[in-house]
């Protein structure tokens, strides 16, 4: 008996870790700071399928898999092995006309952890997240519970091992049951198999152990959860015209402060005025893929007539600004509903500004310059200056704009802790001393300097 | 223990002498009576184990349906256009002029995204140097009221511009060429407006008056008498060595308070081992007063037979003709005698005033200046003054016309005659019998509903107008909103009405070109409107010889000293004539004298108090010249024995605003009578207690910085004075002879440091880059409150009305404490001190150490931050605080009804500061030093820098960035900078002898250090208490020689 007792206890309590580590989020973390470090690292550069500016790097650990200390040498400071003359790296860094950087603060593990996440990568669309999910977690979408499949088929396997292990108990009782049967000499019934049954399930530290478990789970969960709050990576509503920034600043090169011009000069970047649009699209009036429904947006905003090239008088009524509308869409292909089409376009609003969805919330009490970043605050770890991407991520490449980071006191913090400054500062008070003052020194760990 | 130099009311002084118990907290703590006197039953609990658990569940359902709400969709609206000037984020400034008064102070108008926000002086202007007074900031506020009329009015029904302007016009055409219509106005220092109502009236026929609440038309009537020059001269203090100023409050509310507050100090600093003598002879204590060298408090009534005196004993150490048929008298001892003596030794660079509008008085006023030689110098009547042009018996005269029906009608502009003439009662039978009456009102007041027309006028933000308040000194006033109601600017209507076409903006500019800059082109009137100042060079002083009559004179003025009690009609700081009275933030500012908000009062004398057996809060009745009013009292240490002071400016109707609505008071503008002048003063008063008490919301006690018994911690030597520890002062005589009088005790403080930490921190302040802190002079600081304001509309500080004033809830992040020395029951012992204080940003933060959460933390520059969202409430910093300036919201108060002080409409919500966080129940707050004019001082110091210097560190130069108190402080008694750049302003004055911190001995290393304060006072004027009632005038150095050594 001692044994079987025994032998339950130790069954149920690796059954239950194995429970408390599924709630524990055992989740491959290495690909998940792959990926952080990737976002942070490499991803002005580099895109897994695809080339930018680097190469596409799908396949890299394939390719080095017979020297894959190479691959590790050469991320940490490809510059040295060229230098040393290392063949291979010297073949590889005339493949590309701009030399990569040197990140010579990655360990072994972070550079494992990146090219494990290179080497999981799947081609999945961004996550178009709900406007209020909750519970989204930090850092996108390294959270392997978030893809379906995996989620229920850990979900089956648990439900699975609960029901093997019902089973595996009632076996155990009917066991017991007739052991006490032999014993006692009696017929084994079914009512002391359940009797037995029930004695193992009502087991006080199996009990405890449950509820102590999914307390603790629960516990944990909750705050995965609350620390989720109000973080929205991936956040991509629908916009009221379709703009592609993947068009304008990826193909078109348009530099991102030709239209967000306050960048530079302001804590705000700006959302640009109809009349910027207007310097480029009083020519443009048809764009590639939803030909002139889109831009009769621009042009009702900005009240402009595309069959005159005249600004509409302000007085004249909407609906003959729309039928001007109507007249000049009608020869437009790649319009293929022309009522809903028209029906958007009115919703617009003649001469008023158009309600772009903000994407980037920061809540009321964080203070944030964009001047402070663009104009001023230099560079990054790496020494390399900050770039609108390093923030928003590869708004060249977005169809559709999302929210790329995940905009959290701490990914803040982080930033302001690693970069750096090129200043100089004397000492007032003894001119011989000088030092290179940190951003800490500067300010930028105060509290104050984001929250008043 | 002794008792303390500085207490700051009755019940302490007495608590003091008396009892010396030296509590912590004035009263009981209520929950301690309950206990003393709780039974067994009535501490029972009822609650049993199913209840609380009912309650535990409802209040976790509650909390987590409560935080169920999803994510608020958020827009982003640009512009359809983008106006070229406009940078979002960034702030527009615009040169204007402050409408506040009839002083015109040109001002700086901050606009946000085409919404001004905030006033701050302008820096170029000849006259205020930059410097703003309370009600300046003030009235960005009016401009957001929501009590504001949104259309014009007939009768009392809103109408279109059209059909006013066409119902006026046919009445205007009626009453053409009879001669009979009058523009009736306050003082217009506006040259266009004056030809704009000029050519009105050139058109239908009539003339304009001009008359003020509060007049100073014997000032202006005195000098046509005694120069055939009526106008109001224009004072300079900055030349005067010796000033004796006769009620005159030229540093709160007298005529130009923000010029002559500029003025005055720069005779005020001990650094020159020469500073004015200041004389304040008055009865009621005024802010003037409290900041003079020798004050000698007489009864209104004895002004005249104290004047006469004067000038005597000024004519006998002269050698000129004396007055026949003065009665010898004297105040305090040798009061006049002395005043004679220094005058006559400064003659030509002595100044006499009189805050009296009273013809007698201002003639021998005159005459005394005439005598030293003070005119050409001090006083210049050839560069008048234009601020105060009322003349009262116009006034007079209006009424008698309107009474013969030989004015038809009347056309009443920015003013409220109902309200603030005498001839209130009588103008409100008399105005139904016009033809024509208009009101410019842009809220409805007591004249305007009587009215048949109203045409709101636009806020002087949303108008053009100019201004030419002092001769040579032109500014100019910009529009820098469209107007939000669908008012007009009154100058406009009366061009149209006259059918004039042009606009007025094009109106002043041709009036410009015309009158003021010859051949004006248009880039001079660009450089006018971008500096909004224009100065021509004053004119040489005229030699001229005083003829007036001062033997009828004399005998008019000793002719008015009556027995019994005097009434003085005052005017008071914040409130002023009334004309604000819906401002939220004037009326929560407190009296600087009194440090009372929102209530009309009498003040009493102490004297008073104790034989009519009155005391703070009681309520009187005053009967006087037939009329009555019924006040509560304030017993004020410092008045004269007989006098009774009642402010203006109380008593609107309370149907006239929300703000209005919520002010106690009575009016006192009926009492006012007029002679040959109006008259403020009424003697042979009467008053009974009626029995009844009326709570007044004073910062009184609130703000007393309690004993503790340091003496036990053996710190300090037996001579102890523990408001040494707060302020320090005296006199010029000994700062010459020592600089660091009266601060002796600090080198010994500094030894002998109480604490629990050396340091908070591993790094010493010292070592950082910069430290930000904060040096007020206290010898500057005139207590006028100009900061307090700012620092409201600067920091979206809500109002929170009296009822919570009186829980101590108040929200000002910064105070001006007011403590007096001397001896309560003689008023002229008693010496008043302003001191400023605001969050001391302490190296050694006691509230730091306490708040569990950390909401409240060092930064690296040496401010003491405060996480607003990190605070969960605990309040252990506030009480821990041991300057009491932590402010704790207790009530979501933007988004409260019950707070109705505008800004929990949508209109009031316009005049936030987008830059600072509208804070939220629960939280704590306090002054940040503006952080947020920090940060953006060193961004815009590190942008210039890369632009021009490629990337090099800059910090901010030093003044590059100022506190809202700072800036518009008009003395410049606030300096802010960097401790650690050993050439600022601020680090020198932190080495200067004067400096002391407040509470320096436990340690809590301030950031903000005070300035002595130095008086000009001879050894036998000093007035040193111990023991109160013995009080004698002692030796100035006696505490001192005590000693702590």
């Amino acid at each position: 008996m001692g044994f079987i007792k025994l032998n339950i206890k130790v069954f149920v309590v690796i059954l239950l870790s194995v429970f408390m580590l599924n709630t524990l989020r055992l989740n491959a973390a290495d690909v998940a700071k792959g990926e952080a470090l990737f976002k942070q690292h490499c991803t002005a550069c580099h895109k897994v399928n695809q080339k930018i500016v680097g190469p596409a790097l799908k396949g890299i650990t394939q390719k080095y898999k017979d020297d894959p200390k190479f691959l590790y040498e050469w991320i940490r400071n490809n510059q040295a092995l060229v230098k040393k003359g290392d063949p291979k790296a010297v073949e590889v860094s005339q493949m590309e006309p701009s030399a990569m950087n040197s990140f010579t603060f990655l360990q072994d593990s972070d550079i494992e952890n990146i090219l494990a996440y290179i080497d999981s990568y799947k081609d999945t669309p961004p996550p178009a997240a709900p406007a209020a999910s909750g519970g989204a977690s930090e850092g996108g979408n390294q959270d392997v519970f978030s893809n379906p499949t995996i989620y229920y088929s850990v979900l089956g396997l648990a439900v699975l091992l609960v029901i093997v292990a019902l089973f595996l108990v009632f076996a155990a009782a009917g066991l017991s049951a007739s052991v006490r049967a032999k014993e006692q000499n009696e017929q084994v019934t079914s009512s002391a198999v359940w009797g037995e049954f029930g004695r193992f399930i009502k087991n006080k530290f199996i009990l405890t152990t449950i509820i102590t478990v999914a307390l603790l789970g629960g516990t944990l969960k909750l705050i995965q959860a609350a620390r989720g709050v109000s973080i929205h990576p991936g956040y991509m509503p629908e916009q009221p015209i379709k703009f592609s920034h993947k068009l304008h600043a990826g193909k078109h090169q348009v530099d991102c402060q030709y239209c967000h011009t306050g960048a530079s000069k302001s804590k705000n970047a700006w959302i640009p005025s109809t009349n910027v649009c207007m310097n480029c699209h009083k020519g443009v009036e048809s764009g590639p893929v939803y030909g002139k429904s889109e831009i009769a947006k621009i042009y009702m905003s900005a009240g402009f007539n595309p069959e005159s090239k005249q600004y509409f008088d302000s007085s004249t009524p909407v609906d003959k600004v729309v039928e001007v509308f109507s007249k000049w869409m009608s020869d437009d292909a790649k319009t293929k509903n022309l009522t809903g089409a028209l029906e958007e376009v009115k919703k617009i609003g003649f001469n008023k500004p158009i309600e772009w969805i903000r994407i980037h919330n920061l809540p009321d009490h964080a203070y944030f310059n964009h001047a402070q970043h663009i104009a001023v605050g230099g560079k990054d770890k790496n020494g390399n200056a900050i770039e609108c991407q390093t923030c928003h991520g590869p708004v060249q490449e977005m169809e559709v704009v999302y929210q790329y980071s995940p905009l959290s006191m701490g990914w803040c913090i982080n930033c302001h802790r690693q970069s750096k400054t090129t200043y100089t500062f004397v000492d007032p008070k003894d001119p011989k001393k000088s030092f290179t003052p940190s951003p800490a020194d500067m300010g930028g760990l105060d509290c104050s300097k984001c929250h008043y | 223990m002794k008792t303390p130099t500085y207490w700051s009311g009755l019940d302490e002084f007495e608590a003091n002498v008396v009892s010396k118990n030296g509590d912590e907290f004035s009263g009981d703590v209520p929950l301690e009576n309950k206990l003393e006197n709780a039974t067994e039953e009535s501490l029972a609990f009822n609650t049993n184990r199913r209840d609380f658990l009912k309650i535990f569940g409802f209040g976790m359902t509650a909390a987590t349906l409560a935080a169920c709400n999803e994510t608020p969709l958020r827009k982003a609206i640009p512009y359809v256009v983008k106006p070229e000037e406009i940078t979002p984020g960034i702030a527009n400034y615009f040169s204007s002029t402050c409408n506040g008064c009839s002083a015109a102070c040109p001002v700086i108008v901050k606009t946000r995204e085409g919404r001004p926000i905030k006033l701050e002086g302008n820096p170029d202007s000849r006259l205020t140097k930059g410097g703003m007074c309370a009600v300046g900031h003030a009235t960005v506020l009016n401009l957001y009221d929501i009590d504001r009329l949104k259309k014009p009015l007939i009768g009392k029904n809103e109408a279109s511009w059209a059909d006013v302007d066409k119902a006026i016009s046919e009445k205007l055409n009626a009453l053409k060429g009879k001669g009979s219509i009058r523009v009736l106005s306050n003082t217009i220092t506006s040259p266009s407006t004056l030809t704009v109502i000029n050519d009105f009236l050139t058109v239908y026929g009539g003339t304009h008056v001009m008359y003020d609440p509060i007049s100073y038309y014997a000032i202006a009537q005195s000098h046509g008498l005694g120069f055939d020059k009526a106008a109001i001269p224009q004072y300079n203090f900055d030349k005067a060595e010796v000033i004796v100023s006769f009620g005159a409050d030229f540093l709160g509310t007298w005529l130009s308070p923000i010029q002559y507050s500029a003025q005055y100090v720069t005779n005020r600093d001990p650094k020159a081992k020469k500073m004015s003598r200041h004389f304040q002879v008055e009865a009621l204590l005024s802010l003037t007063g409290t900041n003079a060298d020798v004050r000698y408090p007489i009864n209104a009534s004895q002004e005249g037979l104290v004047l006469a005196n004067l000038y005597n004993k000024v004519a006998r150490k002269l050698g000129k003709a004396e007055i026949p048929g003065v009665t010898e008298f004297n105040v305090a001892g040798n009061g006049i005698d002395v005043m004679a003596e220094e005058l006559s030794a400064a003659s030509g660079r002595s100044l006499v005033v009189c805050g009296t509008n009273d013809l007698a008085l201002q003639q021998i006023v005159n005459g005394l200046n005439a005598m030293l030689g003070n005119y050409g110098v001090t006083v210049d009547i050839t560069n008048p003054s234009f601020q105060k042009q009322g003349n009262d018996a116009a006034l007079n005269q209006l009424i008698q016309d309107i009474k013969s029906g030989a004015v038809q009608g009347l056309i009443v502009y920015g003013t409220n005659p109902i309200f603030d003439t005498p001839y209130g009662e009588e103008l409100k039978s008399l105005i139904s019998k016009l033809s024509l009456s208009v009101s410019f009102a842009n809220k409805t007041d007591e004249t305007s509903t009587l009215c048949q027309y109203t045409c709101p006028d636009s806020h002087e933000m949303e108008s053009w107008n100019d201004a030419n308040p002092v001769a040579g000194n032109y500014s100019i006033n910009q529009p820098t909103i469209n107007t939000i109601y669908l008012s007009r600017q009154a100058q406009q209507s009366l061009l149209n009405w006259a059918s004039n076409p042009i606009s007025y903006k094009d109106y002043i500019k041709a009036y410009w070109a015309k009158n003021i800059i010859t051949d004006m082109i248009d880039s001079q009137w660009d450089d006018v409107l971008r500096k909004g100042v224009f100065h021509k060079d004053a004119l040489p002083a005229a030699a001229i010889t005083f003829k007036g009559d001062l033997v009828a004179a004399a005998t008019e003025a000793l002719a008015s000293g009556k027995s019994g009690i005097d009434l003085v009609l005052y005017e008071k700081i914040g409130i002023r004539d009334g004309k604000h009275a819906n401002n939220p933030f004037l009326q929560e500012l407190p009296d600087p004298v009194t440090r009372t908000t929102w209530d009309g009062y009498a003040t009493i004398s102490v004297k008073m108090a104790k034989d009519k057996n009155l005391k703070n809060e009681d309520v009187i009745e005053i009967s006087a010249g037939g009329k009555k009013l019924k006040l509560p009292v304030i017993v004020q240490p410092g008045q004269a024995a007989e006098t009774i002071g009642v402010a203006l400016g109380y008593g609107r109707g309370k149907e006239f605003g929300k703000t209005i609505e919520k002010v106690g008071g009575e009016n006192g503008f009926p009492l006012v009578a007029f002679g040959k002048t109006n008259s403020y003063r009424v003697a042979g008063v009467s008053i009974a207690s009626t029995g009844d008490t009326y709570p007044i919301a004073k910062l009184q006690k609130y703000d007393l910085l309690t004993d503790s018994n340091p003496k036990e911690l053996g710190v300090w030597g037996d001579d102890f004075d523990r408001t040494e520890a707060i302020i320090r002062e005296s006199s010029l005589e000994n700062y010459i002879k020592k600089p660091d009088a009266g601060n002796e005790v600090r080198a010994h403080i500094k030894q002998h440091l109480i604490t629990l930490w050396d340091s908070h921190y591993k790094e010493e302040e010292s070592k950082r880059i910069i430290r930000w802190v904060m040096a007020i002079d206290l010898n500057k600081c005139t207590g006028c409150g100009a900061c307090v304001v700012s620092c409201n509309a600067e920091n979206n500080v809500p109002v929170v009305g009296k009822k919570e004033i009186m829980r101590h809830r108040d929200m000002h992040w910064m105070r001006i404490d007011r403590y007096y020395s001397g001896d309560y029951d003689k008023p002229e012992t008693i010496r008043t001190v302003h001191q400023p204080m605001m969050c001391q940003h302490c190296a050694n933060a006691p509230c730091e150490t306490v708040c569990p959460v950390l909401a409240t933390v060092h930064t690296s520059d040496g401010l003491n931050a405060m996480a607003y969202n990190r605070c969960v409430g605990t309040r252990y910093c506030a009480n821990n605080c041991p300057y009491k300036v932590r402010r704790f919201n207790w009530f979501k108060y933007h988004n409260n009804d019950n707070f109705d002080f505008h800004q929990n409409n949508p209109l009031g919500k316009l005049v936030l500061n987008p830059d600072v966080t509208v804070r939220f129940r629960g939280v704590m707050e306090k002054c940040s030093f503006c952080v947020q004019r920090i940060q953006d001082g060193k961004l815009k110091a590190k942008i210039n820098a890369k632009q021009t210097e490629g990337a090099s560190f800059t910090k901010p130069k030093d003044g590059d960035i100022k506190t809202a108190c700072q800036q518009s402080c008009p003395t410049g008694a606030i300096v802010f900078g960097d401790l650690n750049d050993p050439e600022s302003e601020v680090s020198k004055l932190f080495r200067d002898e004067r400096a002391f911190t407040v509470l320096e001995e436990i340690k809590t290393l301030p950031s903000v250090s005070y300035m002595t304060k130095i008086r000009n006072v001879k050894q036998n004027e000093v007035f040193v208490k111990h023991g109160g009632h013995e009080g004698e005038h002692k030796e100035a150095d006696h505490k001192k020689e005590g000693g702590h050594s």
